[in-house]
């Protein structure tokens, strides 16, 4: 409900500046303001470096890439090969030096990072007054990398021969690194194969910094200096005035035999990336990686969207390889495909300025790239347990009565939820850290009263500082000197939802410990240790600004032009914020696991918080290109990641918001979200069968919250993603390399395919191998390689369950999360072909930083089908670290223990004509004593011969924290009574 | 709130089939409502059957062992082990506390050992009884059911009074209807009266003016037809002047009212491009800014005739004084065609009248003569003053007659409206309550018009009474009465405003909240006695369910 006491403006006929604001929201065609996002062709240096590989690509122009390193420079020293690089450039005899460094990591990852001689040296001349920095931006790294990224291999052999220098290295020594000396190019292969090839096409091209050359005089032709788009640049009224020119860098880098490539994030677009060189089902424009406010975004589009994350894999049946293009500026990427006899998959990466760098990863399989590739921008932050429950959201809820209404209203409808989300009309009049003084009267009451069942509140709090008088955060702002300035010098000023507004430049780390001190308990009002945040508006956005951003001429801490690390700028900014909440004293000197959800992202920002797919519309193709974008984003290492469930924009109807839940709860971020303008509707609003129906889903969130924590732990450890696409989990199943509307949850084997189109009461799920998989609801058994339909009324959320996995749930139904953490277990074992399953089951307190000291528990469960045991091991790292933690624990018990398709492993035959007395008996090492006793087991035979039988172990009372073996044994002996009690 | 599902529950179990024995070490399982001990009683054989389900049974020791065993959850009345089923699977609705000293009251399964002390349901702490996590939960309902009865005692109080004001306004509306129905009989019988007046004097009037016309005949006329030619032309210029003057008044005035809302939409549109939020969002807004940037740019630099030398000599133009009596001409007597007129029989005077005027239309028509002056006092001029004063009173009376029409239909559709249970509403015509809520404050008159208004005075139109509604007050859980107020200022990008004053009983007529449920859509909670009658028949409260609504699914 939307409390009157700060009305949206739109319903009030308030003065002019009202009605203003409400031009904004005013959308007569909803689809996106394409106008005011540059093409290709608009953006100077991608239409140079565009028609330069077209150019190059003439069949008659007979290209030579005009790159060569200069041989006597080659030095391999301490794993990192160095050389200088010559470009030749027509019509001058001088050559431009370009030092280059292939820097060799032990986990066999190799950068390849190329400067520009002057521009380290300093030794060029800006345009206009600049006070830009004269060097190529060089510390992506800083931001995008762990701090300890750089293990070299220390065991790199060189061998230079013909004008071919040949690396080994890696892992068992099996890569091999082969760079030609003229023209200048890298093959990487394994296995004696080649996997990724740079410069493949000659398409590098740096560009060397040069004086603008004078106009020519009449009649003359152009300089060949004076590139095209090269100097200032106009789009939308707003002018770029380029103090270093024509900047940018660009190469190629071809995937021999790989059809797939992945990644490259965000782009609302299949996983499997489409070519962009246009033809039948193909883009015309490149991928664009440039975030950026895109207002109403269309899906099936290259274009950019908020966050950036520059990693792309390619996969082929046996080998999965990938490269990081670390560059922070605007980037945008080709790719095409060529069928041979196999298919070579090729892409051209330009970017507008800073150093080349890439990095190239050689697999072999996904797993390990994805390891690799964590291990140098870092694994996904263990969330608390709040942030992987329901989050429930509205652009606003607009007073504390509201808040209190919508909570009342949850728990009245049984519906579980964790964090209330307020949006920006939570603030006094835009200016974060003020509470509304009239809506939100008592602030600390209301954290109180979400906490009364550990819920938890989450602030929105975004990097535009509003430029008033009478505001003590703006004032420190300026005064400390904190903000991002203009190409001048001065502080930049820009309008975005407060108006006129500065930003603070949270590359500065004095911004950052500023940031810090405002979020102190003591500090920021009405806020309390249950209250986190949302960083929003963080491309950034800025609505006069240039594609709704800032200027690229504008400067940041360490005189950086923004053109240079604007991709980075949303992370610092998320990161600033991160930090503020893990260093806020939560009382008695304790801190606490930080949440911040962001909206821009890059590559690393996966180590500080979560991601949204930003303002998506209530529509049907919405909902559908959700999972493919959140696949994307597990791809490339931030999973932590979820699109608005229901829809921003818009009024969906009861079916697509049902649908969308039934779907969100799968996102491994669940929120739900709405625009100011669209009708309320949280769970309780559609009314039944809906809100039964979305009930239900949200509940199935809760009961596999385990299964989920577990798999964020796995992501956080070696970069497996959350919820993975077909290609992953078979990753030599060719038909399936493609498949991105059906996804896996971590090592459940949960298979959820889930309604995303209108009237539809079936799905098709695809299925990756020829195990054996049960119908999550009445174990109905799918067996065979392919297609195999489903039915999904309503009602019914598309779920299978592969045989082999063993799925942790907690089944007891709570109010919150937090509730739940006295809460026994449930083990579900879906047998294999062979009888057999495991699984895992990770756990702590899901708040503190205790388990980065061990306080945690980590088990491994093993169904033996042959000997019919259930095992329980310890995976702990370090178990004596964990003992104190167990101990705390030891009230966690398995309540109960279910076996789908229990006959695969059991006689199942005689159980079912209840002739047999089978038994279950448990042996747990409890204190260093062993106990053993009996529990009882429940059958339910098969319905059919379609569907699979399960028996379930009741009431075992086995610790959670204890080695234990449940032992079935089949007595041969008529059953006593009473029959069910087998 | 009701305690329909547990009431009936025994009765749709009670088959008879489980033969309680007497055992006095028996004891209550917990979180079970002792109405249903029979249904718990350990039979001979020491099991317990699944209420729902009574072929599945199970040994006595597995009751309340805080697993679930039955497929209805009958078997853990005390825990949470079974809250995993659907409500709408387990005939318990939930974990009986017995609240003593206070009104028992059953809690979900969920909230049972879930670490928090659900008061305000379970004030005896009974849902805690594990103690999980080291949750204590002190029995707390002396104070509470103490407190909870002031409460309702207070309530109650309030609602005494309620009935006693709303029996007031119900014996207030009756006399507002009273009075209504008196003033439509005295008002049939002026109308009557009224009726006869009008025809008594049309009578007269049509006699006035026949007699008028002889003396007329008889006396010759001599009028606006016996002046000679110059004296009309003088008049028809006098006249022509001040009619063009007049005219001219006019134009600069409206010259001048167009360009104030000209200035005063450029203002709008400057300072709607110089404050707009120029988001990427909205190519509206881009295009009304280019829109008003070309319109800048082609606009006209001329001076404004509206100003300066130009105003004042139009002004001149519009005042300026004409000196007519320098015109003034000799006593002329030739008499135009008209004058024959004079001479006539009245029948035929009335033809040739007629003919004449044809005549002359057709000349006006083809531009061969000027138009007739259009002189308002013209008639009167022709109308003696006798005749002028009856047709004024006739006239007087018609209009009297009129309205007293119009106010007997506006009485009578008044008795059929619908002014809520027995009219009570007619009492309160025009109460007005007001309220403040945030930065606006917030006001509705019965039968009138609902506003909100913000801090600088401003006013905005919420919609106008438009009749009652029964809805859900989900607060109280109530189906209430609704007044509804419709067509209010449409909002910008959206529908015309309403509010809808959902009322609660209480002797005081006040707003206890107002919300806006969605866009332009306003939500008023109040209190008034005029609902006090319709909810005087509630019943005792049954035993409620804590938190959380049954989910029949």
């Amino acid at each position: 409900m939307r409390v009157s006491a700060i009305s949206s403006p739109k319903s009030t006929a308030g003065g002019l500046t009202i009605l203003l604001l409400l031009l904004d929201f005013i959308a007569p065609a909803a689809t996106v303001k394409h106008e005011n996002f540059k093409t290709c062709s608009q953006s100077g240096f991608c239409r140079r470096n565009r028609a330069f590989a077209d150019h190059a690509l003439a069949p008659e122009s007979n290209w030579v890439s005009p790159y060569e390193i200069k041989e006597d420079t080659l030095l391999l020293q301490n794993g990192v090969l160095s050389a200088d690089i010559l470009k030749t450039v027509p019509g001058q005899s001088e050559k431009v030096v370009l030092p280059l460094n292939i820097n060799f990591q032990k986990n066999g990852a190799v950068r390849v990072t190329i400067d520009e001689l002057k521009r380290t040296k300093g030794d060029i001349v800006l345009r206009g007054e600049s006070k830009a920095r004269k060097e190529r931006y060089n510390e992506a790294e800083r931001w995008a990398l762990i701090p300890d990224w750089d293990v070299r291999d220390d065991k790199v052999v060189y061998d230079n021969r013909k004008g071919q220098v040949t690396l080994t290295f890696g892992p068992e020594s099996k890569y091999k690194a082969i760079v030609t000396v003229y023209p200048f190019n890298i093959k990487f292969e394994r296995d004696g194969e080649t996997h990724v090839v740079l410069n493949d096409r000659g398409l590098m091209n740096v560009e060397h910094w040069r004086a603008q050359p004078p106009e020519p005089e009449e009649g003359k032709e152009k300089s060949p200096e004076d590139l095209d788009g090269g100097w200032d640049e106009t789009f939308g009224g707003n002018t770029d005035t380029k103090p270093r020119g024509p900047e940018a860098v660009g190469m190629d880098i071809s995937f021999p035999g790989y059809d797939h490539v992945f990644g490259i994030p965000s782009h609302a677009t299949s996983l499997s990336l489409k070519t962009t060189r246009g033809g039948e089902g193909a883009y015309n424009e490149p991928y664009r990686l440039f975030n950026a406010d895109v207002f109403e975004y269309i899906v099936d589009s290259p274009m950019t969207l908020y966050g950036s994350i520059p990693f792309m894999q390619a996969h082929r049946k046996g080998s999965s390889v990938g490269v990081l293009w670390l560059n922070a500026a605007e980037t945008w990427v080709d790719v095409v495909k060529e069928k041979k006899t196999k298919t070579d998959t090729k892409t051209h990466w330009v970017s507008e300025s800073g150093q080349l760098d890439v990095w190239v990863f050689l697999g072999p399989n996904p797993a390990t790239l994805y390891k690799t590739y964590g291990e140098l921008t870092g694994f996904t932050k263990m969330p608390p347990t709040f942030a992987i429950a329901y989050h429930q959201c509205r652009w606003n809820y607009v007073s504390e009565d509201d808040v209190k209404d919508v909570d009342r209203k949850l728990d009245k409808h049984d519906i579980p939820y964790d964090v209330i989300w307020l949006d920006i009309e939570y603030s006094d009049s835009k200016r974060y850290f003020l509470f509304d003084k009239l809506a939100f009267k008592h602030p600390e009451e209301m954290m109180k009263n979400i906490d009364r069942n550990e819920r938890k509140v989450v602030l929105i709090n975004d990097p535009h500082i509003k430029n008033t008088e009478d505001y003590s955060v703006v004032g420190e702002l300026k005064s400390k000197e904190l903000a991002v300035r203009d190409k001048s010098g001065d502080i930049y000023e820009g309008w975005c939802w407060p108006g006129s507004s500065h930003w603070i430049d949270s590359f500065n780390p004095a911004a950052i410990e500023w940031w810090k001190s405002l979020f102190k308990l003591d500090k920021f009002k009405g806020t309390a240790k249950n209250t986190f945040f949302w960083n929003d508006m963080n491309e950034p956005s800025v609505f006069n600004g240039p594609e709704t951003t800032m200027p690229k001429d504008n400067l940041h801490f360490g005189n950086w032009e923004h053109r240079d690390l604007h991709n980075i700028y949303g992370m610092t900014f998320m990161n600033a914020t991160h930090q503020a909440l893990e260093a806020r004293d939560i009382g008695k000197g304790k801190t606490q696991r930080s949440f911040v959800l962001t909206r821009a992202f890059f590559a690393g920002a996966q180590r500080i918080g979560a991601m949204w797919t930003g303002d998506n519309e209530a529509k049907w193709e919405h909902l559908q290109a959700a999972l493919p974008m959140l696949l994307s984003q597990g791809i490339a290492g931030f999973p932590f990641s979820g699109a608005d469930v229901g829809g921003f924009f818009g009024n969906p109807s009861n079916e697509l918001l049902t649908r969308w839940y039934q779907s969100g709860i799968w996102y491994p971020f669940f929120r739900a979200h709405a625009h100011i303008d669209s009708k309320r509707r949280e769970p309780y609003v559609a009314g039944d069968p809906y809100t039964s129906i979305i009930r239900d889903a949200i509940r199935l969130r809760y009961t596999l919250l385990p299964a989920w924590y577990t798999a964020f732990h796995r992501a956080s450890k070696d970069g497996m993603p959350i919820i993975r696409p077909n290609f992953v989990v078979h990753p030599d199943d060719e038909e399936g390399f493609a498949i991105d509307d059906q996804t896996y949850i971590g090592d459940t084997g949960l298979l959820i395919k889930p309604v995303v189109h209108e009237g539809v009461d079936k799905v098709d799920f695809y299925l990756g191998d020829d195990e054996l998989f049960y119908d999550y609801w009445n174990y109905k058994v799918y067996q065979g390689k392919g297609r195999h339909e489903v039915s999904a009324p309503l009602e019914k959320i598309p779920i299978l369950m592969r045989g082999g996995h063993i799925i942790p749930r907690r089944d007891r139904h709570r109010r919150s999360s937090g509730l739940m953490k006295h809460d026994p277990f449930t083990l579900v074992l879906v047998l294999n072909k062979r009888g057999h399953a495991m699984g895992f089951l990770y756990h702590d307190d899901g708040e503190s930083f205790d388990y980065k000291q061990g306080a945690y528990i980590n088990r491994q469960f093993l169904y033996n089908g042959s000997l019919k045991t259930l095992s329980s091991r310890d995976i702990h790292k370090d178990r004596a670290a964990g003992a104190a933690y167990r101990k705390d624990s030891k009230a966690l018990q398995i309540e109960k223990i279910v076996i789908i398709g229990a006959s695969r492993s059991l006689d199942t035959s005689v159980l079912a004509k209840g002739k047999s007395k089978a038994k279950a008996v448990l042996v747990e090492e409890d204190d260093g004593k062993i106990k053993e006793w009996e529990a009882g087991l429940s059958y339910t035979a098969a319905l059919d011969g379609d569907h699979a039988d399960v028996l379930v172990i009741k009431n075992t009372k086995l610790k959670l924290v204890n080695d234990w073996t449940v032992y079935l044994e089949q007595v041969g002996r008529d059953a006593d009574k009473p029959k069910d009690e087998l | 709130m009701k305690s329909i599902l547990l009431l009936s529950l025994p009765l749709a179990l009670a088959d008879g089939s489980q033969k309680p024995i007497g055992d006095a070490a028996w004891a209550l399982p917990r979180g079970l409502n002792p109405a249903l001990s029979d249904k718990y009683r350990p039979d001979a054989s020491q099991t317990f059957s699944c209420l729902t389900n009574p072929q599945i049974s199970f040994p006595i020791s597995l009751l309340n062992d805080d697993f679930c065993d039955c497929p209805d959850g009958t078997d853990e009345p005390g825990t949470s082990a079974c809250s995993h089923l659907k409500a709408s699977v387990n005939p318990l609705p939930g974990f009986y506390c017995q609240n003593k000293g206070h009104v028992p009251a059953y809690i979900p399964f969920g909230r049972v050992n879930d670490g928090v002390c659900d008061y305000d349901t379970c004030c005896d702490g009974s849902d805690e009884w594990m103690g999980v996590g080291g949750v204590k939960c002190p029995d707390r309902c002396d104070e509470i059911g103490k407190e909870a009865r002031k409460a309702a005692a207070e309530k109650r109080k309030l609602f005494e009074s309620g009935i006693r004001s709303y029996n007031k306004l119900v014996a207030k509306a009756v006399l507002v209807k009273k009075e209504v129905e008196d003033k439509i009989v005295s008002l049939t019988g002026e109308i009557k009266r009224y009726e006869g007046l009008v025809e008594e004097k049309k009578a007269g009037l049509k006699k006035a003016e026949e007699e008028e016309k002889l003396k007329l005949a008889r006396s010759g006329a001599k009028g606006e037809e016996g002046k000679s030619t110059h004296q009309k032309l003088l008049d028809y210029s006098k006249e022509k002047v001040q009619d063009y003057q007049q005219k001219l008044l006019k134009l600069v005035d409206e010259a001048q009212r167009l360009r104030e809302e000209l200035e005063k939409t450029e203002k709008i549109l400057k300072t709607f491009k110089e404050e707009y939020n120029p988001n990427f969002n909205d190519e509206g807004v881009k295009r009304a800014v280019n829109g008003w940037e070309d319109y800048l740019a082609s606009k006209s630099q001329e001076e404004n005739i509206l100003s300066g030398d130009y105003l004042s000599e139009v002004t001149d133009l519009a005042y300026g004084h004409h000196n007519w009596e320098d015109y003034e001409p000799e006593e002329d007597l030739a008499q135009d065609m008209y004058a024959i007129e004079a001479f006539l029989p009245p029948f035929l005077r009335t033809i040739v009248h007629e003919q004449l005027s044809s005549l002359r239309q057709s000349l006006v028509e083809y531009g061969l003569l000027a138009p007739r002056k259009q002189k308002p006092s013209a008639k009167s001029d022709t109308l003696s003053p006798h005749i002028q004063k009856l047709t004024d009173d006739l006239t007087a009376t018609e209009s009297s007659l009129a309205s007293k029409k119009t106010e007997l239909a506006n009485l009578q559709t008044d008795l059929t409206k619908d002014y809520g249970p027995e009219s009570v509403f007619r009492a309160l015509k025009d109460v007005c309550t007001e309220a403040t809520s945030g930065e606006y404050t917030y006001s509705f008159c019965h039968l009138g018009r609902a506003t909100q208004k913000n801090r600088d005075g401003g006013s905005t139109h919420l919609g106008d009474w438009t009749g009652f509604d029964r809805r859900l007050d989900d607060e109280i859980e109530q189906e209430v009465t609704v007044i509804k107020f419709e067509k209010g200022l449409r909002c910008w990008n959206g529908p015309e405003r309403s509010a809808y004053v959902y009322l609660r009983c209480s002797a005081e007529e006040k707003i206890l909240s107002v919300a806006e449920t969605e866009k332009c859509v306003y939500k008023y909670v109040a209190t008034s006695p005029a609902v006090c009658g319709e909810i005087a028949a509630e019943g005792q409260e049954g035993i409620t369910m804590g938190g959380a609504t049954r989910q029949v699914n």
